[in-house]
């Protein structure tokens, strides 16, 4: 008996509460539905402000997220207008906002808020809400790229603003067939996401995929660039990155002027640029250094030392374990007493040699400036050098070990920088087990694995293969900047394949000379 | 060879064939696809045969031309096919132009061959790995290594199997061209003439073997790599450069041999510059460059099996395997390759065979003479 009054007191304790909170939600007397629908969706939040400016309940009323507002602007601009307005009679409120948007509903309006802006919604016979924003946009102010070091060179690098950003590219880009297209990703952050491209430039469909690709993202949230070209390409299983991350102007901007996309998220300075080769990780701006030659000099060295990050410690491994023939019997002398009196094979050294190497790159990395430079003295003398002495590791390996410790941080791109370290391994263990032959068929993999990947359709190892000599030549080299020179690069497949148009010559027949034509 | 296209596109209607270009004789689609299939079937596997070879003497090399003469044709029937079905593969060519069930036998003893060229190929590699680079290892576990490799590019298919074979191109010509100056700046080409000094047939066996460049011995390198190949425009510079790098490789292996003799023929077989390291010309290590030709090998031999995996296992999904059974289509190409090839492969070069080689290699002299002879008889006929 005891136990069903009980079971009944809870009941109706439920219920009051119900009730309660029912009469909580409905509208107070004479608030617009609007204003009953914001709060609906918005009441949980302690910064939202609901300020009736009339102090009578008959408005109007500013709804705003008090965190997101500029308190100057927002006392300047609506407050105090509004305050002032209020003895008139004239219901002239509505008119001090020219500029104001008119909110379709109370959907939009609480969009709007969330980013910002502030609601004003009108009572009475004026009845409805104006947006006006008086946010506060914390902005960084636009530095350095330093991710990309420039040497000479425009030294403008994105911000995390994306309109700061699409400002910068309009500045590099002041044409009319540039297009900005936006779309709101993530359920829950909303996070803008803008493609960029020249209209008559762009290969037909890239636009059109990017944007499907935006559209199937059903994820709640959107943290990075990196996460949104993951998405774009379909989470491909490779350690090479299939979509290009720049954080310089100049460089986001002469790839959409070939006929590239690039496609900015919000709150990242780092646009990406679709699609991608191989060969666009290892350009930067050293042509501004010396012309054609100098950078071709460059660009050999860079993909000399990445293939030596890759190959060496396979190779080192193959022919001092397995096949010294190819050796001069010197040098495989040479080689051979300086393993005098180790304790282990050269492949589970030179193994352990590579994974010590890797955390200290992780560690120096990831730690603060000081400690890493710290780290650094800690990895490279104290460990290296002891570790040679102690006789556990070979001079050889540690050399080895080093110049692909160098050779890796070749990429400009720190991404790519990755792959090349996890490559390493695979044909370090294939070496391992097979000597030389498989030392030839880890490349041979990693060829492959290469040919086989895409970026936004365009194969990543073109233009060598499939081989477009032009193409490549301009690529590994570069090529002197020549008026006649009017070609886009064809790996982009661009509408407009002619970056300059000719000139036509100039009518002699009218012209006097000496002077401007009669 | 200069041939020009005079038949229809298949359901392409009765009106005249597009862009005919006037040439010599006149090949129709017909005629270049059954040239194609009799090569592909009858012709290939022989052309090369040492015995047949050997056994004209001081001709012998009136019989390498004759070998390479079926192959040269159906190259050039090939190129008519690829110029007027440019959307078209070899298995497409079968049903379309000889029926359906003659398009099905075509394609079952294609397979078989496939399986054949690339048991052969693969026996030959293990042997060479054996002798150089993986001397301490059963002679499975490169074969293993290179199937699983080969199965891994074919099962993204032509395209990228191409793309692969350009990328290594990159490495292996550089070393080709190492050792071919390295060959010819220690000869003496005058002394290729007369020509039937040349003992041949040992440059021939050393044909086949650089014949790997496209394909593997006793097959036609461009008819395996035509399905590849998208458009008419790189099939002829693909024909035009292979043909090239063939004659390029032949004279390599031709001038060194007519320069030491035959008695050092033997020692070309693998490591191609071992025999001249025996030479002992110390002012350079030359003979380490055994290696670098092994190295090529395996490249070469990573791309060919590719291949003929990936045209096995098409061959073996466009008869069996439709929808969602296709992943299986690369792990057939690897057991085609591993278990057809050696069973098959080993018993190919026979002097049975070699008289059959005679017979079909004289027929394919014939026919594309015949279908010549015919065509420009039609010619002068319409003319007058």
């Amino acid at each position: 008996m005891q136990t069903d009054l009980a079971r009944v007191v809870v009941g109706a304790e439920h219920a009051i509460g119900l009730c309660e909170e029912l009469v909580r939600s409905l509208p107070e007397p004479g608030e617009p539905r609007i204003l009953w629908e914001i709060r609906r969706e918005l009441g949980g939040n302690d910064d939202l402000r609901v300020d009736d400016a009339g102090q009578r309940g008959t408005g109007p009323w500013l709804v705003y997220l008090h965190t997101m507002q500029d308190d100057q602007r927002f006392w300047q601009e609506i407050a105090k207008p509004v305050v002032s307005a209020l003895g008139r009679a004239d219901g002239s409120v509505g008119r001090l906002w020219p500029t104001a948007k008119r909110a379709g509903g109370a959907a939009e309006a609480v969009a709007a808020i969330l980013q910002g802006a502030t609601a004003i919604v009108l009572g009475g016979e004026a009845e409805g809400s104006l947006l006006y924003s008086v946010a506060r946009h914390p902005r960084r102010a636009i530095e350095k790229p330093t991710s990309e070091p420039v040497i000479v060179g425009p030294k403008e690098a994105f911000v995390e603003d994306l309109d700061t950003n699409l400002a910068l590219m309009r500045g590099w880009l002041p044409h009319a067939t540039l297009r900005i297209e936006m779309v709101h990703v993530g359920r829950r952050t909303r996070t803008r996401v803008a493609v960029l491209y020249l209209e008559d430039v762009v290969r037909p469909g890239l636009v059109k995929a990017l944007l499907q690709g935006l559209y199937r993202i059903r994820t709640d949230a959107i943290r990075t660039d990196r996460q949104v070209a993951e998405y774009l390409t379909d989470g491909s299983l490779t350690p090479f990155p299939l979509a290009e991350s720049s954080e310089r102007v100049d460089s986001v901007a002469a790839a959409v002027a070939d006929g590239r996309a690039a496609v900015f998220v919000a709150h990242s300075p780092f646009p990406v640029r679709v699609p991608t080769t191989y060969f666009e990780f290892q350009k930067n701006s050293e042509a501004a250094l010396g012309g054609p030659l100098v950078a071709g000099f460059v660009r050999t060295m860079r993909h000399l030392g990445q293939l030596l990050a890759v190959t060496a410690p396979g190779l080192v491994v193959a022919l001092l374990s397995a096949n010294p023939g190819p050796l001069r019997p010197e040098l495989a002398a040479t080689l051979l007493v300086t393993r005098v009196g180790l304790p282990y094979p050269v492949f589970p050294e030179m193994l352990v040699m590579m994974v010590v190497i890797d955390i200290f790159n992780e560690a120096t990395s990831q730690a603060p400036g000081g400690i890493g430079t710290a780290l650094s003295i800690v990895g490279t003398l104290i460990i290296g050098q002891i570790s040679v002495q102690a006789r556990l590791v070979s001079e050889l390996v540690m050399i080895v070990a080093a110049a692909t410790s160098m050779g890796s941080f070749l990429a400009l791109r720190y991404q790519f920088s990755y792959a090349i370290r996890i490559w390493k391994y695979v044909i370090l263990g294939l070496s391992g087990v097979l000597g030389l032959f498989g030392w030839i068929a880890g490349i041979m993999f990693l060829v492959g694995h290469l040919a086989s990947l895409k970026s936004a359709g365009v194969p990543y190892l073109a233009p060598l293969a499939p081989l477009n000599p032009r193409a490549f030549l301009w690529g590994a080299l570069t090529r002197p900047n020549r008026p006649q020179d009017t070609r886009r690069s064809p790996v982009w497949a661009p509408v407009d394949s002619t970056s300059a148009k000719a000139v036509p010559p100039e009518p002699t027949a009218n012209k006097t000379p000496g002077g401007p034509a009669s | 060879m200069t041939v020009a296209g005079s038949g229809r596109r298949p359901g392409s209607g009765t009106g005249p064939a597009p862009g005919p270009t006037p040439g010599p004789f006149r090949l129709s689609v017909g005629q270049a696809a059954w040239l194609v299939f009799y090569v592909t079937v009858c012709v290939t596997p022989f052309s090369f045969g040492e015995e047949m070879i050997r056994a004209l003497g001081r001709w012998a090399w009136f019989g390498a031309a004759v070998g390479l003469l079926p192959g040269t044709v159906a190259l050039g029937a090939v190129a008519v096919l690829r110029t007027r079905l440019p959307d078209a593969s070899v298995l497409d060519y079968a049903p379309a132009l000889l029926g359906r069930f003659a398009g099905w036998v075509y394609i079952g003893m294609l397979f078989v061959l496939f399986a054949v060229g690339a048991g052969a190929n693969l026996s030959v590699f293990i042997d060479m790995m054996h002798t150089t680079l993986a001397a301490g290892l059963s002679g499975w576990a490169p074969a293993l290594v290179m199937s699983v490799l080969a199965a891994y590019v074919a099962f993204f298919g032509p395209e990228v199997i191409t793309r692969v074979a350009t990328a290594l191109a990159f490495a292996v010509l550089p070393a080709l061209a190492v050792i071919c100056t390295l060959t010819w700046i220690n000869s003496v080409p005058g002394r290729l003439w007369p020509l039937w000094t040349v003992p041949w047939d040992q440059v021939l066996i050393h044909v086949n073997t650089a014949s790997v460049l496209g394909s593997c011995r006793g097959f036609l390198p461009l008819l395996v790599l035509a399905p590849m190949v998208r458009g008419p425009r790189f099939f002829r510079s693909t024909f035009a450069a292979q043909t090239a790098a063939i004659g390029v490789i032949m004279l390599a292996f031709a001038i060194p041999v007519a320069v030491f003799g035959a008695a050092l023929a033997g020692q070309f077989r693998f490591p191609l510059l071992d025999a001249i390291g025996t030479l002992g010309w110390l002012w350079l290590p030359i003979h380490r460059l055994g290696h670098l030709a092994a190295l090529i090998w395996e490249m070469l031999t990573f791309v060919v099996a590719a291949t003929y995996i990936w045209l096995g296992a098409a061959l073996g999904g466009w008869l069996f395997l439709r929808g969602r059974w296709r992943p299986l289509v690369p792990a057939l190409g690897c057991v085609a390759l591993l278990v057809g090839g050696p069973l098959l492969g080993s018993g190919v070069q026979t002097e049975v065979l070699t008289i059959w080689g005679w017979a079909v290699v004289a027929l394919g002299m014939l026919v594309p003479i015949g279908l010549a002879a015919a065509a420009a008889l039609r010619g002068r006929a319409a003319a007058s």
